[in-house]
């Protein structure tokens, strides 16, 4: 108890550091304030253009899509404010903050997590929110007890799950010096998997991304339930909860990976 | 020529020890091509063709795309801003040679590696899972080949300009990824500009951006008949005047600058 | 009686490395086939360090010091052997001992680059647990000596390398540790710098009795604070005693060198080897056991006219020169 206690503050002198530390720079704080939400702008383009000349995605309307791809940013924003570190995790590792926080008192994930707790991932939340906002209406989403319960689930499990993945990713640096293009491709995969409804791909890439990399709860199967849109997979149960159990459990095993990693660096060194 | 050829082969070399990488930027453009022949697959589904393109062409559209994604692939702009940042710029303009032939050496380096180690793999990927990414007559080949050149070169002219900003402002931050965003929109490098309303297209018209992506590609699928494909030749040579003219002036400016304060 | 606070018992780590070739071959070579070597970085290394003393840790680049370091303060396991720190070992009890422990890497700062240095101190404050009246004791304490305040409001990306340093010393010293590790802690600072951080480090030793383990390549660190000095040299500890000693044992001699007035002269003197300078200048090899300084002068002084003398001491960059050759051709 006394040490949750310890962690708590600690995360909260962290916190107000971290935001110190962003007003810092004003002018890029207004730059991704700029640049954030006119890449999702884009991306919203590209669907409303294709949509409106072709058909729509895999029996997703643009609206239904809207809300997906809202979704999506909104639990992409909040694992950049929590999880940021992680990608930069190789970098961390070759410039010695690794042993930094290995000669504190601290646990070393912890503070991994919140000594570089980044708040420009705020300049995607905005847009995500607006985003989301727009294709709940557009889709008339109910905010219903249930749905309301059952969207919060979603989100957390999405956040937890994008905060898992890239945990093992950056924590694969402690194996292979440079692991910072595997953020790339993790990124791309997110990307499309978010913009786009899932069931556009053929059934075996469905069930890679269900089964194997499970991305395809980060908004796919939420949304879809939500909607009651076209899921391609028939999975059983309350798809919100299993986003939720599929999150921690891939967050769990972010951890896991970090630690072997740690031991692994401590007889290795970089 | 020759620290030029030999800053070509340091850059190769230096792209071959770098394994992990080769392999993991291989795997993204993998999945990027699977993504997008999927989305068009979806996308055309009992549809013949839209816009008079039909789901071959755009397949063969966007494996085109994610090949120029590789080749223009530009260092230049963050070559200069690592260099401002500590501090040695100076100390290249002090070298007994072009330091910007010296960056596009670098770059064309760059071109050769990616075409060894990524487009030649995702050309036999491309042909052997999605489309054999055919153009349309010999004629529209030789004619996109000459326009992606005069693309590479608009590219390159921008990415330098940007690179030149950094003289100014230490850190211009978000801004680079302001313009990359644009370029990636407004150039038709994913979704073809002709699927925007008339009036976006209109107005694309009179900025460089289609010419970087969509028009070479357009006239390697044939959708752009050659002779039109030569116009636009003629109108990717203007907009390559222009930038390097502004180039040439911005760096000017900045080189008495750099004389002056001393770096 | 005296108390080991770290205890170094045959410790040994072994790092396997991939080897690059070079050149377009071995580039493609390294590309399918890397070849691996295993390095013993750190062989079989024994000491013990009591409460209280300052210990130069040296050696030459790529010797094994800082892989040490990292085994003593828990960074890294070793491969055989163990080290404990205040009777425990930083493989299973980490958190436990880095809580009485200061490391400055001197190339690396741990201060926040974009925050004024107060906040830093603040934060460490909270990880170490030190309450609010002992911190301001301390820091007015280390304020006196570093004269932080100075620049405890500036952000410490405007800070001099100068200044940096001594935030970070005071950070390091801030929940007053038992033990303070300093990886070459003056590198790259000015003299004024280098005598401020050498007078704090001889103070805070004398006040509380804080164990030093430093590591350094100026040996004039070496020489303004440690009594004793452990030499490690590919991986081996090549020598290890007090810092007179060790001069002592590898350069027993001194050098005289006098300046005689008369033009020609033909000295000579049984117990020293002897050198001539140019421009009526003598250099007198002795030794300090077989003639004291004073007798060999007067017995020069008894044949010719002396205008000037000097008296040097070994110097320590001598012997650690010569230690160095000296394990590298046992090496070879």
């Amino acid at each position: 108890m006394k040490t949750l206690s310890r962690y708590g503050l600690m995360a909260m002198t962290l916190l107000k550091i971290n935001i110190q530390r962003g007003l810092e720079y004003p002018a890029h704080l207004i730059g991704w304030l700029i640049s954030n939400p006119l890449q999702f702008i884009f991306g919203l383009i590209t669907i409303k253009v294709v949509i409106s000349n072709f058909q729509a995605l895999g029996g997703w309307s643009f609206e239904q899509t809207v809300f997906l791809y809202g979704l999506g940013i909104i639990s992409h924003g909040l694992s950049v404010v929590l999880f940021i570190q992680t990608w930069y995790m190789g970098f961390l590792i070759t410039e010695g903050e690794l042993d930094r926080m290995l000669v504190r008192p601290l646990n070393v994930f912890f503070q991994f997590c919140f000594f570089d707790f980044n708040f420009i991932g705020l300049t995607d939340m905005l847009p995500g929110i607006i985003i989301f906002t727009y294709g709940c209406m557009a889709a008339s989403f109910q905010f219903t007890l249930a749905n309301t319960l059952n969207l919060l689930l979603a989100l957390v499990g999405a956040t937890a799950l994008r905060g898992g993945l890239y945990t093992i990713i950056g924590a694969l640096s402690f194996w292979i010096q440079r692991s910072r293009q595997l953020i790339g491709v993790q990124w791309k995969l997110f990307d499309y998997s978010a913009k786009y409804p899932m069931n556009i791909y053929p059934p075996i890439v469905q069930g890679i991304f269900t089964f194997l990399l499970p991305i395809g709860f980060i908004c796919f199967y939420p949304a879809s339930q939500l909607l009651y849109a076209n899921a391609g997979f028939a999975l059983p149960g309350n798809l919100c909860l299993w986003t939720f159990a599929v999150g921690i459990g891939f967050y769990m095993l972010g951890m896991m990976v970090f630690k072997i990693g740690l031991r692994w660096y401590e007889s290795c060194g970089s | 020529m020759k620290p030029y050829l030999y800053m070509i082969k340091i850059k190769l070399l230096l792209a071959l020890s770098y394994r992990y990488e080769v392999f993991i930027t291989f795997i993204t453009q993998i999945i990027l091509l699977f993504v997008s022949s999927f989305f068009w697959k979806a996308a055309y589904k009992g549809i013949d063709s839209v816009a008079m393109v039909n789901e071959r062409q755009m397949l063969i559209y966007s494996v085109i795309s994610i090949i120029l994604g590789n080749i223009f692939s530009i260092s230049v702009e963050d070559s200069i801003r690592q260099k401002v940042r500590k501090g040695n710029v100076a100390v290249d303009f002090l070298k007994p040679v072009n330091i910007f032939y010296m960056y596009f050496s670098e770059d064309i380096g760059n071109v050769v590696t990616s075409v060894v180690q990524q487009i030649i793999p995702i050309l036999i990927v491309s042909s052997l899972f999605i489309v054999v990414p055919a153009p349309a007559s010999a004629v529209h080949f030789i004619l996109f080949l000459v326009s992606v050149c005069c693309s590479y070169l608009i590219m390159w002219l921008i990415s330098a300009i940007f690179g030149l900003f950094y003289f100014w402002v230490i850190d211009i931050g978000p801004l680079g990824e302001i313009k990359n965003y644009m370029i990636l929109i407004l150039s038709g490098s994913f979704v073809p500009v002709w699927l925007f309303p008339p009036i976006i297209q209109k107005t694309l018209v009179f900025l460089p951006f289609v010419y970087i992506y969509q028009f070479p590609i357009s006239v390697f699928i044939g959708k752009t008949s050659p002779m039109p494909a030569l116009t636009g030749i003629a109108v990717q040579a203007v907009w390559i005047l222009g930038f390097g003219l502004l180039f040439g002036k911005i760096k000017r400016h900045v080189e008495k600058n750099i004389m002056v304060q001393g770096g | 009686m005296q108390s080991a606070v770290i205890l170094a018992n045959n410790l040994s780590k072994e790092f396997i490395t991939t080897k690059k070739s070079s050149g377009l071959r071995g580039a493609v070579k390294n590309l399918f086939k890397p070849e691996k070597t295993v390095k013993r970085a750190v062989d079989h290394v024994s000491f013990e360090i009591t409460k209280g003393e300052i210990v130069g840790y040296i050696g030459p680049n790529g010797a094994g010091k800082s892989t040490t370091i990292k085994m003593m303060c828990g960074i890294l396991n070793p491969t055989g052997g163990n080290v404990l720190i205040n009777g425990m070992s930083p493989v299973n009890q980490r958190q436990k001992i880095v809580m009485d422990l200061g490391v400055v890497f001197g190339q690396r700062s741990q201060l926040y680059w974009d925050l004024p240095l107060g906040e830093s101190f603040e934060l460490l404050r909270r990880i170490y647990l030190v309450d609010r009246a002992k911190y301001e004791a301390n820091l007015a304490e280390l304020d006196r000596i570093l004269n932080v305040h100075e620049f405890i409001d500036t952000p410490v990306r405007q800070l001099s390398l100068g200044q940096r340093m001594r935030g970070d010393l005071a950070a390091a010293m801030l929940h007053s540790p038992s033990v303070l590790f300093l990886d070459e802690p003056t590198i790259g600072l000015d003299v004024d710098v280098k005598y401020a951080i050498r007078k704090f480090i001889k103070e805070i030793n004398e006040k509380y009795q804080t164990t030093v383990i430093l590591t350094t390549h100026d040996l004039d660190d070496i020489q303004a604070l440690c009594k004793r000095i452990i030499i490690i040299n590919d991986g081996i500890i090549v020598s290890d005693s007090p810092l007179e000693e060790l001069i002592e044992q590898e350069l027993g001699h001194r050098l005289l060198i006098v300046e005689l007035s008369a033009g020609d002269f033909h000295v000579t003197h049984p117990k020293a080897e002897i050198t001539p300078l140019g421009s009526n200048r003598l250099q007198l090899k002795f030794r300090k056991d077989e003639i004291s300084a004073a007798a060999l002068i007067s017995d020069i002084s008894a044949q010719y006219q002396i205008r000037d003398l000097q008296i040097k001491e070994a110097d320590i960059n001598d012997v650690i020169r010569q230690i160095y050759a000296r394990s590298k051709a046992a090496c070879l």
